[in-house]
């Protein structure tokens, strides 16, 4: 310890051996009164963890909590960005068109039976789509 | 050394009945490391409330006070770090009683129109007295000397005082005395150097 200071003479560190000894056996030289309230204040504490040690484990730390709730969010900023249609909001539209078209069809009163006119027409229609020859 | 056997049997009993194994010997491990702690500090802890609270009493219901607290903030924390901590909430509440106290003497004086100084409160003699006795003639000569070091160490400056038996007496370095103090490194070899230098010159040269 005397090392850590500069200024420190023989005589000092001396000095500070003396006193340090005479303070730990004042301290080990305790009567009895003292020591068992002491050993009586270790128990407490010691209860006191047992207290803390039969809560819940589950519980979320406060320190924790906000970082839990940025990634929660951060969570569901990312599936609703996912979900979102490829093409932005032009191919959004185009979709729609398509399910108005559908919709208008479905809401007609032709039925199955249009296909039915002109059989190869489509036939031909669904070879020219996969195949692309014309 | 059987930790266990020192450990409250209620402790030992409530811990052994948690439901999750590996929990339950972390807690066991945690408790016996703590009583281990508590055992090795708590003698020397008093004695640094005690000088500083010139009251035995108080002095044990600090100490009391700071281990619960340790116990139920820190209990978690890795035991190298339960030394700067436990020494700073002891001067924490150190630092609170002589407050209350200050506070207390002085509406007590208002409201008696006296003069009560809790300065005069002298120790027990017969409280205070050493349990396991040395030789005589080794008793007598520490004794003077610890009741002359006691009364010069109990007139310094608070922060020279804090500095002083947190290194002397509890053994602290520098580093760790900071943490416990609040303050910097070169602030504490400032306090304890004075601290030295002060008690040398009142305690002179005829010190025993």
């Amino acid at each position: 310890m005397s090392n850590e200071q500069p200024n420190m003479t023989e005589s000092d560190a001396a000095f500070e051996r003396r006193t340090r000894a005479l303070l730990r056996d004042s301290a080990d030289a305790l009567d009895g009164r003292v020591r068992s309230r002491l050993t009586a204040a270790r128990h407490a504490a010691l209860a006191e963890l047992e207290k803390r040690a039969a809560r819940p484990r589950f519980r979320v730390p406060g320190a924790w909590l906000p970082a839990g709730v940025v990634a929660a969010a951060a969570v569901v900023a990312i599936a609703v960005w996912t979900a979102q249609p490829v093409g932005g909001p032009a191919a959004v539209v185009a979709d729609a068109t398509l399910m108005g078209e559908d919709a208008e069809i479905l809401a007609s009163n032709e039925g199955p039976d249009l296909y039915a006119d002109d059989p190869d027409f489509y036939e031909w229609a669904g070879t020219d789509q996969s195949g692309g020859t014309g | 050394m059987n930790c266990s056997a020192t450990l409250p049997r209620e402790t030992l009993m409530s811990l052994a009945g948690q439901a999750r194994p590996c929990a339950r010997e972390t807690d066991l491990d945690a408790a016996r490391e703590l009583e281990r702690f508590l055992k090795d500090v708590e003698r020397r802890a008093f004695r640094i409330a005690e000088i500083a609270l010139r009251n035995t009493d108080d002095a044990l219901d600090v100490v009391q006070e700071a281990m619960i607290q340790l116990a139920q903030s820190y209990g978690a924390r890795p035991s190298e770090e339960w030394k700067p901590l436990f020494h700073r909430i002891l001067q924490n509440r150190i630092h609170d009683w002589q407050r209350r106290r200050r506070t207390r003497s002085r509406v007590i004086a208002w409201w008696t129109g006296g003069t009560r100084d809790e300065d005069d409160e002298t120790p027990d003699p017969i409280e205070n007295a050493a349990a396991d006795e040395p030789t005589p003639a080794t008793r007598l000569e520490n004794d003077q000397a610890m009741t002359a070091l006691d009364a010069a160490i109990t007139r310094l400056p608070a922060r020279q005082q804090q500095a002083f038996l947190l290194r002397s007496l509890e053994g602290l370095d520098v580093a760790q005395t900071a943490a416990a103090m609040g303050c910097s490194e070169g602030s504490v070899k400032t306090h304890y150097f004075r601290a030295l230098q002060s008690l040398r010159e009142q305690l002179g040269e005829h010190w025993p």
